[in-house]
């Protein structure tokens, strides 16, 4: 008996408790290979002889691990599992770098990605749907132009984001990532909210819930700057200044053997924000860029120095508030001004544009499952272009008749927007919103409903269905009644999209497996015309399918992103529905980090993309200038050889003396790869060349970023 | 006879264990995860009316939360929001408060949702505090919630540390309840609390001054012993270098 009581004493026993404290039969308690069942008073005895973490689990309950030790009791309550995340409403099936459960992009991963220079647009350009085929940071979105994707900074429009933006389509966006705190980007299917953008959003905050007194410095080549956090004036500043000049990369590897001067960039931020009560918060932004470059280029018949600067300036004001417990306010205000220079010989134009954007919001959270969303904005933008150029373009010499101008106008727009969101059961969630603008310059009016359905599958695991329609108006250059066309008609788009989404768990990695399936058609178009310039008789599709697959451990970060696209479209130049130059079928990022001991990260990333179309030069036929004239072949009917870039970074990270340290060195186009940008030809259109993209070269960069 | 003691032996250690159940309730906020679901099933096999344990099982859970979401997010949250909705409703000062705090944990796992959670925690500690005047349990709930909140929206270190010191006052004067169902806790924890604060307002001896009276009330205090000892430590011999 002694000895029964000595085994009793020296296993490991317990109870197992299910609702209501009862006794729960049937239970599995298990500590590595052991295995056994509670019985029907929920008693256990599990014959191990030392400490053991011991898993008590139940159908419909939720397990729990608890240590166990021998000679004494466990008693465990079980409850019923968890009902699990209630279907999250929203609109499209986007992006977010929030950290946390809707993180796609994570800030890290911005900094890290090898090859993205920590430039957010930057970044973006891996996730699929969106076109790798150029290296500039502008974003063309499953088939969509740069133009199309409505670009937001702390809720105000932000309608000049890009350093060089006529080189190779911006080459950085002049938004310092040090300051960048959230990120959402909608390629389809975006909420109501957001007007006046025909592809997708991409709405960036700076705004700091969680400030810390910090100061960052980064050194590198060709970018270097700083930035710091501080409480100032009852509230918190950020400021950031950067400068960006590749001179040395340009010397040493010989990148743009045809830029005169450097393309040098600067610019500067400062973002001020303060509570207001407990609720309400008001922030102030001011963003600077400046720019300018000089290339030497041959515009038709004449061979000469390009030279472009470009000023930008934008501000923003936004506040929130909510008044009792179910009613939530938001204002923003901003404006932004650009300023244009470009000269070519005697030729040049300097155009002066200026943006204002206004924003008033209310949100009514009705019941905790149904939310009203609802707004009115109005946007006005100013152009005032003046200068000469040559009255026949096909004719750049400098002595022949010019054509000088100089005048203004303007375009603006109204719009009302409502959202009704709703938690319909726990699956299911419905969105449902519409819009209405009203576009001044083209004396139209359009209307727009947008509607999401989502359907969680099980916890984690989303189904997503939308559909809505979007109008745009044409890019002020066709507007322009002077140059283009003011009569112009809102170009539209209807998307349709399917997406399914899932993350879990496989051991201590993290899955996140992503597919859209999207239908996207247009309307009024802008086309060329040769007596009006332009018509709005346009007409297009896009069609494809996106995956991104990302896995994430302690120890290895990576994700594949893979679009397939394609589209076609009667627009521009292309006079009957066929492919254009954003017709670019294959689209795949690679990117992975490892982590080869604590503080030391080797990352590579793997950049493909089918070359984009380009329309075949058959020959040349004399002009009666005495030039040449293209024959061309059948518009876009040819392709530029496929884009592709390796890049490596290691990355080491370190604490000195209180300092976060982070050394890097990075291989950018590792294999070496000439990428074409674009075919040239000599002036009788004889001979093409190409002209290399601007990292077609293998290029070593290193840097330091210092943080305290 | 001898099966029928094994199947009895482990009922009778259990209710050899709830003896000192109130003490161990008045410990819930020093426990490390293993301790509270101890408590948690002793408390579900305790004696007692269900409105008398729900204000310590919400204080359970409530901890739990505290102490997972970092390890299991979606399973701290989906528990998170069970003790929501088993405390809607209740009226008394201390749930009221432990409400306001459950929101404050809330507005961690969604911050965007802040603007309309944060309103409603503040609100409950206000009627919390005007119905239970001087509530040590209510102050510190309000002045960890403060602590938590970034300064740029009106909390930080230095505004909550003033509600951490009455909460320890009132800690300090409070009588031993007669109810063995009433919150008895406080003092230990107002301590912890008020290290914190003072270590993130850069005040390193008076840090470790206080979380070493934490220790000395309850030297198994988990949270003090584990992760406030090491912070103020460190901070401490930050302040010396």
């Amino acid at each position: 008996m002694l000895a029964l009581l000595l085994q009793v004493a020296m296993d490991i026993r317990g109870t197992v408790l299910g609702p209501g404290a009862k006794p729960l039969a049937g239970a599995l308690i298990e500590a590595g290979e052991v295995r056994v069942v509670s019985d029907a008073k929920g008693a256990f005895t599990l014959p191990l002889k030392k400490a053991a973490t011991v898993r008590i689990s139940a159908p419909g309950m939720e397990a729990q691990e608890r240590e166990g030790r021998p000679g004494e009791s466990l008693l465990v309550l079980l409850e019923h599992e968890a009902k699990g995340a209630t279907v999250e409403v929203t609109e499209g099936s986007g992006y977010s770098s929030q950290e946390g459960t809707s993180s796609t992009l994570s800030r890290l991963e911005i900094y890290t990605t090898p090859g993205a220079a920590a430039d957010t647009f930057q970044a973006i350009k891996g996730l699929p749907g969106v076109s790798n085929a150029s290296e500039g940071a502008e974003l063309f979105v499953r088939g969509g132009k740069p133009e199309e994707v409505g670009i937001y900074l702390n809720g105000g429009r932000l309608a000049r984001p890009f350093h060089h933006p006529n080189t190779q389509g911006g080459i950085f966006s002049t938004v310092d990532t040090a300051l960048v705190t959230k990120v959402d980007f909608i390629p389809g299917g975006f909420s109501a909210k957001y007007g006046d953008a025909l592809s997708a959003v991409l709405d960036v905050s700076t705004e700091q819930a969680n400030p810390v007194k910090s100061t960052a410095l980064l050194l590198m080549l060709p970018t270097q700057g700083g930035s710091l956090e501080r409480p100032f004036g009852g509230g918190l500043l950020r400021a950031s200044v950067r400068r960006s000049d590749p001179v040395l990369l340009d010397k040493w590897y010989g990148l743009a053997p045809n830029f005169e001067e450097s393309p040098l960039s600067t610019d500067a931020q400062l973002n001020w924000q303060s509570a207001v009560g407990v609720t309400g918060r008001v922030s102030a932004s001011l963003l600077g860029a400046r720019d300018h470059l000089a290339t030497e280029v041959t515009i038709a018949n004449l061979k000469d120095t390009y030279r472009n600067q470009n000023h930008s300036l934008f501000g923003n004001l936004h506040a929130t508030g909510t008044m009792g417990d179910a009613f939530a306010w938001l204002l923003t205000a901003s404006h932004g001004r650009f300023n244009q220079d470009w000269h070519f010989n005697r030729w040049g134009i300097q155009t002066e544009e200026s943006n204002t954007f206004l924003r008033a919001e209310g949100a009514w959270m009705a019941s905790p499952n149904h939310t009203l969303e609802f707004g009115l904005d109005r946007d006005r933008t100013d152009q005032d272009p003046r200068g000469e150029v040559p009255f026949d373009l096909a004719n750049w010499n400098p002595a022949s008749q010019a054509r000088v101008f100089s005048y203004g106008f303007s375009a603006r727009r109204s719009g009302a927007y409502a959202t009704w969101r709703a938690v319909l059961s726990r699956r299911w969630g419905l969105s449902l919103g519409g819009r209405a603008d009203r576009y001044e310059l083209q004396r139209e009016s359009t209307g727009d409903l947008r509607a999401t359905l989502s359907f969680l599958v099980k916890e984690g695991t989303t189904l997503r269905f939308a559909a809505g329609t979007f109008h745009q108006a044409p890019p002020l250059a066709q507007l322009d009644p002077h140059s283009g066309n003011p009569d112009l008609r809102v170009l539209k788009a209807t998307h349709v999209l399917a997406a399914f989404d899932t993350s879990f768990k496989e051991g201590d990695a993290a899955w996140n497996l992503r597919a859209e399936a999207y239908h996207k058609s247009y309307g009024h178009l802008v086309v060329e015309d040769p007596l009006l310039r332009y018509v709005s008789t346009g007409e297009g599709h896009a069609q494809g399918l996106d995956l991104l697959v990302k896995r994430s451990t302690a120890a290895w970060r990576a994700w594949i992103g893979y679009g397939y696209l394609e589209t076609q479209r009667r627009e521009g130049k292309q006079f009957t529905l066929g492919p254009v130059p954003t017709s670019i079928p294959h689209n795949l990022t690679a990117v992975s980090t490892h982590v080869l001991k604590p503080g030391l990260e080797l990352a590579g990333s793997l950049r493909y993309a089918t070359g984009a179309p380009v329309t075949p030069i058959l020959g040349a036929a004399p002009n009666p200038g005495g030039g040449f004239d293209p024959i061309e072949g059948p518009r876009y009917s040819g392709r530029l050889p496929a884009y592709a870039r390796a890049d490596l970074r290691l990355t080491k990270l370190m604490n000195v003396r209180g300092v976060r340290t982070v050394i890097f060195g990075e291989v950018m186009n590792l294999l070496n790869r000439h990428n074409v940008a674009r075919y040239t030809y000599s002036p009788d259109f004889s001979k093409r060349d190409i002209e290399e993209s601007y990292f077609s070269r293998r290029i070593l960069v290193a840097g330091v970023s210092l943080a305290w | 006879m001898r099966h029928a003691f094994l199947l009895v032996l482990p009922a009778l250690t259990a209710f050899a264990q709830d003896a000192d159940l109130p003490a161990r309730l008045a410990r819930i906020k020093r426990l490390d995860v293993e301790g509270l679901k101890q408590v948690q099933a002793s408390l579900a096999v305790a004696p007692g009316t269900p409105e008398q344990k729900a204000y310590f099982e919400a204080l359970i859970g409530y901890e739990l939360v505290a102490q997972t979401r970092g390890k299991d997010p979606k399973g701290a949250e989906a528990l998170l929001d069970r003790v929501l909705k088993n405390l809607e409703g209740r009226k008394e000062a201390e749930s009221m408060a432990l409400r306001g705090a459950c929101l404050g944990l809330k507005i961690g796992f969604q911050p965007m949702a802040g603007i309309h959670l944060a309103p409603e925690a503040e609100n409950l500690f206000v009627d919390a505090l005007r119905l239970s005047p001087g509530n040590p349990r209510v102050l510190l709930f309000r002045g960890v919630h403060v602590l938590h909140t970034p300064a740029f929206f009106g909390g930080g270190a230095e505004r909550a540390m003033p509600l951490i010191q009455a909460a320890l006052k009132a800690a300090e004067a409070e009588a031993a309840p007669s109810d063995p169902w009433a919150p008895r806790w406080g003092k230990a924890e107002s301590l912890a609390w008020l290290a914190m604060a003072q270590s993130d307002a850069g005040q390193a001896e008076a840090a470790r001054k206080s979380v070493d009276a934490a220790l000395a009330l309850d030297p198994s205090f988990a949270f003090a012993k584990f992760v406030l000892k090491t912070k103020v430590e460190a901070a401490a011999s930050k302040a010396v270098h």
